[in-house]
């Protein structure tokens, strides 16, 4: 089984009157897990609340078997930041910055340097580690902030919307070093993120959170895999009667976005789809095996919370 | 031949864990003072504010080699009071406004707080490390010029202040400039937290010590009263000296207690630490 890092259990966090968290349950595994919900779901309130910055109402929350609230330090120790805002120190070169944020974690001052500069040319800065960090362009920005969430050598990064502002070879490049954490470095991180095919890209699983609960969590492949067979046809001929045909011998069929999908019967095979094109006086032209997407998945799992 | 992206290079994963430091403001205080120095305006403020200790070392000079003019300058209590005040505490607050303006604004402007608070380290040692960024800065120009000054004079003039009665005189330029730098570090951080921008919160604590310093004028003009004095910070400040160093206090602070001066700079402390922990929560930034 993977190890757990984070686990909270009906874990309710209030501001004042207003409930943020509403005994969210869920648990960040070892590898990488996407964080996913539209705005005020309660994704930043998690995190707060992961980094002891917030006292939950009810509820229990533990990262690396320790309560946040009860040693914050011990905690935040074990965690890389990576916020979505700038976060510089004005008058600092990178390596600098990163090199300061080491020794606030405790490393000597020593190591700290020689690991500020390791993860700056890590990420890709090394030719640009001595130039203030006020002067970076958007996308070196991130970068930086990424090396001072690592250069403590954390065991968990959470990364608040990473790719926030960069263009499209810039997103890939962050992508990228996210994926050699995980792989490489055998770090664990929490992407937080709006964007779908990031989380597609880098996770292996997802929580989905909306409205302050946690709508649905598992392995992305798991979560693809749909509860019957469905398939993904499009036909040469008459839709219509093809489709007509699909239900009246007891399969089930829903449009698509360029193509339906159907479902066959239960103790049927493949076969039978070739048999009701042909009963419907039409061919198959293309036939796959459907999957739900990320989108899908998501888009369910919050209109649960709508 | 296949290319290599720089960043695929590896960084050492640590063998070892970290042990929590137990004294976390300390790296925040040196680098906070390192980029202080790195400054000419500060350096050349500290150069200038040596200036007057060197003057009055002169003049104990010269009262060694006249003796009589001890009675028109005698070295004695009120001597390192006023050296204590005059001009040390225009030097104080420039230099509290120089280096402690943009402390806690400029970290709030560029998210720096993030990078602080998301690291095992506590509100207090945040604010503990940036209160001795200005107590280091501000001793430079107020505690250890008054203290050079009196073992200079000491040094100097051993007939006047060499016995040892005259030690007294440590503890109380300490506790004096304790009394000064204090409150003046913390109204001077409280402003940066609430300003943002280092020049508004650099004009505002000026606008705290002088604005108390005029009220304390109209209202003392208006009542005749010392208590009047309560209102001014620097009064404040003067009246607790007088009493720390038993100089006669001003015809404006003759009927002022000393205590109840000392118990508005030490509400005035506990008040701009208040507004410290109200204003920088970490809960706050992570947007």
């Amino acid at each position: 089984m993977t190890e757990t890092l984070v686990e909270f259990e009906a874990l309710t966090v209030r501001y004042g009157s207003r409930v943020a968290l509403d005994a969210a349950s869920g648990r960040f595994t070892r590898g990488a897990t996407g964080l996913l919900g539209p705005n005020g779901a309660g994704k930043t309130t998690l995190l707060k609340a992961l980094l002891g910055f917030l006292s939950p109402s009810s509820g229990r929350l533990e990262a690396f078997g320790l309560s946040p609230q009860a040693a914050p330090l011990e905690v935040r120790r074990r965690i890389g930041y990576m916020p979505e805002v700038d976060a510089y120190l004005p008058d600092l070169t990178a390596v600098q910055t990163v090199a300061f944020a080491g020794e606030l974690s405790g490393l000597p001052q020593s190591e700290s340097m020689r690991r500020a500069h390791e993860v700056l040319q890590f990420v890709g800065l090394g030719e640009e580690r001595y130039r203030k960090v006020e002067t970076y362009s958007t996308g070196m920005k991130q970068k930086a902030k990424l090396a001072t969430a690592l250069v403590h050598d954390p065991e968990i990064v959470l990364l608040d919307e990473p790719t926030n502002g960069l263009d499209p070879a810039g997103r890939e490049e962050m992508l990228h070093l996210i994926g050699d954490i995980v792989t490489l470095r055998g770090l664990s991180v929490v992407l937080c993120s709006h964007l779908l095919r990031d989380v597609e890209k880098v996770c292996e699983s997802i929580l989905v959170i909306s409205g302050g609960a946690i709508r649905t969590q598992g392995r992305v492949e798991d979560l693809k895999k749909l509860d019957r067979d469905w398939y993904v046809v499009r036909v040469k001929g008459e839709t219509d009667h093809f489709i007509a045909e699909v239900r009246k011998r007891g399969g089930e069929a829903q449009p698509g976005p360029d193509a339906w999908r159907v479902a066959l019967p239960d103790g049927t095979t493949v076969a039978w789809i070739f048999e009701t094109a042909a009963a419907s006086g039409c061919q198959i032209r293309h036939l796959r095996k459907a999957e739900d997407t990320l989108e899908d998945i998501f888009l369910r799992a919050t209109s649960h919370a709508a | 031949m296949s290319s290599s992206q720089i960043y695929e290079q590896h960084y050492r994963r640590l063998d070892a864990s970290i042990p929590l430091r137990t004294q976390r403001w300390i790296p925040i205080a040196r680098e906070g003072l390192k980029a202080l120095i790195s400054l000419r305006a500060y350096i050349a403020l500290i150069f200038v504010a040596w200036l007057p200790v060197f003057g009055r070392l002169v003049q104990v000079y010269f009262i060694t080699r006249f003796p009589e003019a001890r009675r028109i300058v005698p070295v004695d209590d009120k001597f390192f009071f006023e050296a204590c005040l005059y001009p040390q505490f225009v030097f104080m607050y420039l230099m509290a406004a120089y280096a402690g303006a943009g402390l806690i604004a400029n970290d709030m402007r560029t998210g720096g707080l993030l990078l602080y608070l998301s690291r095992p380290l506590t509100l207090g040692d945040y604010i503990f490390g940036k209160v001795s960024i200005l107590f280091a800065s501000l001793s430079m120009v107020t505690l250890v010029p008054n203290l050079v000054l009196f073992f200079g004079a000491r040094s100097l003039a051993p007939d006047v202040l060499g016995d040892a009665a005259h030690l007294i005189l440590i503890p109380k330029i300490i506790g004096f400039n304790l009394v000064l730098i204090l409150p003046a570090a913390g109204v001077v951080l409280a402003m940066s937290a609430l300003a943002r921008n280092p020049r508004f919160a650099g004009l505002a604590f000026f606008f705290v010590f002088v604005g108390s310093t005029v009220a304390h004028q109209i209202a003392w003009r208006a009542t005749r009263s010392s208590y009047a004095g309560l209102i001014s910070i620097q009064n404040s400040m003067k009246r607790v000296g007088e009493a720390i160093f038993a100089v006669k206090p001003t015809r404006m602070t003759a009927d002022l207690p000393p205590e109840y001066a000392f118990a508005v700079l030490v509400l005035l402390f506990a008040g701009c630490i208040f507004v410290l922990r109200t204003r920088v929560r970490a809960v706050e930034i992570v947007k």
